[in-house]
């Protein structure tokens, strides 16, 4: 814009003034205009092998969902190795992934990310994070083989690496003693399946004095449906997420064998009854949860005697596992420096800081010789805890997630609710969710 | 006064420099109002997953809403009906409280402020306090309701119950109709009730022939407001029952907010919102045209 006047010994005249400052805020508003514009974020793969040397002194942001505290001191131990690199930590503890696909949509996303399950491969199949394995590859001391094979599968398509696990949780069935010991039933083991389940919860239930054998079902949280799926042979979605197996005999079978119990409201209560009287089983209202080893650390307090068991099959043993992964996302400046803090914490030293913290397992087997889950002063089956992670199966992660599982989740909540058999909500839902599946995203 | 028919220089000039004081807001509303709003009506042209470039999509995502899916219409319903039913209800109620503290009684502003007090709370913290007034087993409705003999539904979590019960909540947070309303009231000339009085009127017949119509303007502004603020209804439901049971309280701006950070549908999301600013838009045009048979104002009696 040109406001210079040839005489300018004069005043800019008042017509002048208002034509340049009427210029001036129309670029503005229009340059403010093109900020309101969705970005486009490039989508292009880096060279992992050529980095560009870093601006010194080198700082990286780590952005992750759960408490940040002890993640302090997991930062002075890398500093101890890599006194020259900065790590801020960056905690969301709100909304995580809306913030973090927001941030991605923007282009602003932190330089390491610690994402759930279905983020990594939307991430990876979108193109926002990179391919780690060069860099798995080019690291000697690395080990894959030191991970639990099915958390080192999960994060790849197409031998493409998109993140690497740390710690995780598996579900297990915990059981108060003390409640089996008034009914004089016998405590499970692992060999146990369903029906010995209900037998057992049977025994124990007066539901008029609000005892049951059983927790409820968890109606809302769609996962935990799925572990009842596959303990009964069945699958949710094929292996490439391209069809939705929901209406085969083995689901509707098996949401429909809980469904009935719960309607019958004897080994557990209905969904109104159990309304408001908080967490059952750490109550000492129920005798038996399935749930995450989380739960561990509130029992650690209990003021119950409680044990733990691999949760009962029907047709072959498996559990639900959760973790997360770390991914470098394309965007990240440094990538040489965000590698160097991702291998850190997911290597031995690093890893263990983390599972200690929260007491669960780790990815590394070789972190898992130090039992990092164990309370001390408690009598359990402690080496239920890891082996979950051989026969558990991870969170899916299909495209489209938060859609597909919408419908999951309103078709099986239809069946507890008894609105609908399993048959009925399941033969309709699949096809849904397959044609859900298969939109280009 | 008459019309200019041209404009000299000299008032465009006084013209550009009214808009130059108010050019910084004229800025704001451009970059930070009008800029979105017309970037959202782009955006509703477009496949979107914030992770993914946009991809044109052309009216896709409108036919896809109107013919392919049922949480659509789903939301839609839910948001009528509390449109229909609560808003009406509030505003009778509102009018209600404002009569009663309207009357000349002893301590009457205290009462005027804890009526109005409910309406200051934040809509997330009565949410939560909701959720315990409404409780199957431990709540205090069904508490009182054990207590006349009637077993209390199981509310937020049935799927008959949970929208009733959120019509009822809303009732809780009228203050501000309540206000305006009794302001309303005491602005109707007492002289017309006098005159009603000496023509024998009774109570009912003063109300229904000199307070109703004298407050039939501030009924208008509150039920406009009212029916604009119900289709946008979202924080309770979002706190409370996200949707559920079922979609039973899935209300049109909750249903909107899944599309756009749920399911990464943000073009789908900006056709929703367009969609809904079509139905506010004529259902408000409609309601200034009933308006004319009957709201009254008191300036019209003398144009006719």
């Amino acid at each position: 814009m040109n406001t210079s006047k040839t005489n300018s010994s004069k005043l800019v005249s008042r017509r002048e003034f208002l034509r340049n400052v009427l210029v001036t805020a129309g670029a503005v508003t229009a340059s403010a205009l093109a900020g309101c514009a969705p970005p486009v974020t490039p989508i292009t793969q880096p060279k992992a092998e050529t980095p560009t040397a870093a601006p010194t002194p080198k700082e990286i942001v780590y952005a992750f969902h759960d408490p940040a505290d002890f993640r302090k001191r997991a930062v002075e131990l890398f500093n101890e190795k890599y006194p020259d690199i900065k790590v801020t930590l960056q905690q969301i503890p709100e909304e995580f992934p809306t913030k973090i696909f927001t941030m991605a949509a923007a282009g602003t996303l932190p330089d390491v990310v610690r994402v759930w399950e279905p983020m990594v491969l939307e991430f990876g199949r979108a193109g926002q994070v990179i391919d780690l394995q060069p860099m798995v590859d080019a690291e000697p001391e690395f080990r894959p083989e030191d991970f639990i094979e099915s958390l080192w599968k999960f994060p790849v398509i197409a031998g493409k690496r998109f993140g690497i696990a740390d710690g995780w949780n598996g579900h297990l069935c915990f059981y108060n003693k003390d409640l089996f010991d008034q009914a004089g039933v016998p405590y499970p083991d692992e060999n146990w399946n369903w029906d010995d389940y209900v037998a057992s919860a049977r025994k124990i239930s007066r539901p008029e004095e609000k005892i049951w054998g059983s927790d409820g079902l968890f109606i809302g949280w769609l996962h935990w449906s799925y572990k009842l799926i596959w303990q009964n042979g069945g699958q949710v979605y094929n292996e490439d997420y391209t069809e939705c197996l929901l209406d085969r005999p083995e689901a509707i079978e098996a949401i429909q064998y809980w469904a009935d119990l719960l309607h019958e409201a004897v080994i557990m209560p209905s969904p109104a009854q159990a309304e408001g009287l908080g967490d059952l089983f750490q109550s000492g209202r129920a005798a038996m949860q399935r749930v995450g080893t989380w739960v561990m650390g509130p029992l650690a307090k209990a003021p119950f005697k409680w044990d733990m068991v691999p949760e009962p099959k029907r047709k072959e043993r498996r559990t639900l596992l959760h973790t997360a992964f770390n991914v470098i996302p394309t965007t990240t400046k440094d990538k040489e420096t965000a590698w160097k803090w991702l291998n850190w914490i997911v290597g031995p030293v690093g890893m263990y800081e983390y599972v200690k913290e929260n007491a669960t397992p780790a990815a590394r087997r070789s972190v898992n010789e130090r039992r990092p889950w164990v309370r001390e002063g408690v009598d359990a089956h402690w080496d239920y805890v890891p082996q979950a992670g051989e026969y558990g199966i991870l969170v899916p992660a299909p495209p489209n997630v938060g859609e597909v599982e919408k419908l999951q989740n309103d078709a099986i909540q239809a069946v507890y609710l008894g609105k609908m058999t399993a048959k009925e909500a399941l033969t309709e839902v699949a096809p849904k969710v397959t044609e859900a599946l298969r939109r280009q995203a | 006064m008459r019309r200019q028919q041209r404009w000299s220089r000299r008032r465009l000039m006084r013209a550009l420099e009214g808009y130059l004081f108010i050019s910084p807001w004229i800025v704001g509303f451009l970059a930070f109002t009008a800029g979105p709003i017309l970037a959202s009506l782009v955006l509703s042209f477009f496949e979107w997953s914030l992770i993914r470039p946009p991809r044109f999509a052309g009216i896709d995502n409108y036919v896809k809403i109107f013919t392919a899916d049922p949480l659509f219409w789903q939301s839609l319903k839910v948001t009528l009906i509390y449109v229909v039913v609560a808003i009406p209800l509030q505003l009778a109620f509102a009018l209600f409280l404002a009569i009663l503290l309207n009357q000349k009684v002893r301590l009457i502003p205290l009462f005027r402020t804890i009526f109005y007090l409910p309406s200051q709370v934040s809509a997330v913290a009565i949410a939560v306090i909701f959720l315990w007034i409404y409780h199957p087993e431990l709540g205090l409705l069904n508490e009182l309701l054990r207590y006349v003999g009637i077993k209390g539904p199981a509310w937020l979590i049935s799927e008959r119950w949970a929208l009733p019960a959120l019509i009822g909540m809303s009732l809780w947070s009228v203050g501000g109709a309540m206000i305006i309303l009794l302001a309303g009231l005491q602005d109707v000339p007492q002289h017309l009730y006098e005159a009603a009085s000496l023509d024998g009127a009774g109570e009912f017949a003063k109300f229904r022939f000199i307070t109703l119509p004298m407050l039939s303007p501030v009924l208008f502004f509150n039920l406009v407001l009212g029916i604009i603020g119900g289709f946008q209804y979202f924080t309770q439901a979002y706190v409370m029952t996200r949707g559920g049971p079922l979609n039973a309280t899935l209300f049109y701006a909750l249903y909107l907010y899944l599309n756009a950070f749920n399911f990464l549908k943000m073009g789908y999301a900006a056709a929703l919102a367009w969609i809904l600013f079509v139905i506010m838009i004529v259902v408000t045009i409609w309601q200034l045209r009933l308006a004319r048979h009957w709201v009254y104002y008191e300036y019209e009696g003398a144009r006719r």
